[in-house]
């Protein structure tokens, strides 16, 4: 090796300790692009697995689920989780248009979640005053959590499933600082219930 | 007894207006404690967050406003199924304790602002004298070994010259 070999050497050494000695300072100062940002929104069964999760329903039983929420958004998130019931016919939420179902909300959930921190919360839910007239079942009420909301929902026999079938769904909104409002986050679950009488 | 029956009428009749204003909210009431306690929880949220992103520990702040939270989601359930007066009373109570947590967010985010500038000086102020360490050892390491590499190289060359000589 000649001299401005070493030169180089040392200089490169150099810089490579001033940047050591610099890295304090500088991860203070330089903020890394972080990872995709998203939540989670899951349902389980009564054993909290994603199985045995009520299908067979009839009036005056209580049945549960399990809901449960993760944040991976950089930072806490405040979130509502709103309960819907709805038949056949009613519309889902839109996935590719991103837009929430027009079906009101029964009962509902609000709540903070730190980064990287999950929640969870168990849903009751019963039936009442259920009707059948020729091929329509008529729900009058739905308790959830212990309060009973007049639904009046009515689902036409369905001759390919064999059963009178309503969804009971959870959607996820988050607030949204900018806009000031709980904006829907494009996530929903749903479980998919045969009124039996 | 003649008297007495208009009086106790009277009585009556005020009894039954006055008691549905004083123990029954109206629907137009509840609605508007209750978009007061959504902005409340909004703004509260913001704070907090604020703080968040400045460094500050804002986990006893989230579980309050969780608890808050839950109490907007219980009044918004007592709204929908017409229990006006719970949903009222919830919606209240759910901004009176949104306003304390906003205010320590904002304390608490001051706080960490002034800590991490701190901090910042602090290691930007010990980053400066390492480097500083740093390039002089360098320099000094560089002219101590410069100057034995050439007094090395310079008592090769008579070898070499003598080599050539021959």
């Amino acid at each position: 090796m000649n001299l401005s070999e070493y030169r180089a050497l040392f200089i490169s050494s150099t810089m490579i300790l001033m940047l050591i000695v610099a890295s304090p300072t500088l991860g203070l100062v330089v903020s890394l692009p972080s990872g995709e940002r998203f939540s989670e929104l899951w349902l389980l069964g009564p054993d909290h697995m994603a199985d045995n999760y009520p299908f067979n329903v009839r009036a005056g039983e209580e049945y549960d689920v399990i809901v449960g929420v993760s944040c991976h958004m950089g930072r806490s998130a405040y979130y509502a989780v709103y309960v819907k019931l709805r038949n056949q016919t009613e519309p889902l939420p839109n996935a590719s248009a991103a837009v929430a179902s027009p079906v009101g909300p029964e009962y509902e959930y609000r709540f903070v979640v730190a980064e990287g921190q999950t929640w969870e919360s168990k849903l009751i839910f019963a039936f009442s005053d259920v009707s059948v007239h020729d091929n329509v079942t008529l729900i009058r009420h739905l308790s959830l959590n212990g309060v009973t909301f007049e639904v009046d929902s009515t689902s036409l026999w369905n001759s390919d499933g064999k059963g009178f079938f309503y969804q009971v769904f959870f959607e996820l909104w988050m607030y949204d600082t900018e806009a000031k409002s709980l904006e829907y986050n494009n996530r929903f679950v749903g479980l998919w219930l045969n009124m039996t009488v | 007894m003649a008297t007495l029956k208009p009086v106790a009428l009277m009585f009556l009749i005020l009894c039954c207006l006055i008691a549905p204003c004083t123990c029954t909210a109206s629907g137009s009431e509840v609605q508007a404690a209750l978009s007061r306690a959504e902005v409340g929880a909004g703004s509260a949220y913001g704070s907090v967050v604020e703080a968040e992103t400045a460094g500050a520990n804002v986990a006893d702040l989230l579980l309050r406003l969780n608890d808050s939270l839950s109490m907007l989601a219980k009044a918004q359930v007592q709204y929908r199924v017409g229990n006006l007066d719970q949903a009222l009373s919830l919606a209240n109570q759910c901004f009176d304790s949104l306003s304390g947590i906003e205010a320590e967010a904002s304390m608490m985010r001051e706080t960490a602002i002034s800590n991490g500038s701190q901090r910042t000086l602090i290691s930007a102020s010990l980053s400066a004298s390492a480097i500083a360490l740093v390039l002089a050892s360098c320099f000094f390491g560089w002219v101590l070994f410069k100057r034995r590499f050439l007094r090395e190289l310079m008592e090769m060359k008579p070898e070499v010259q003598a080599r050539e000589s021959e």
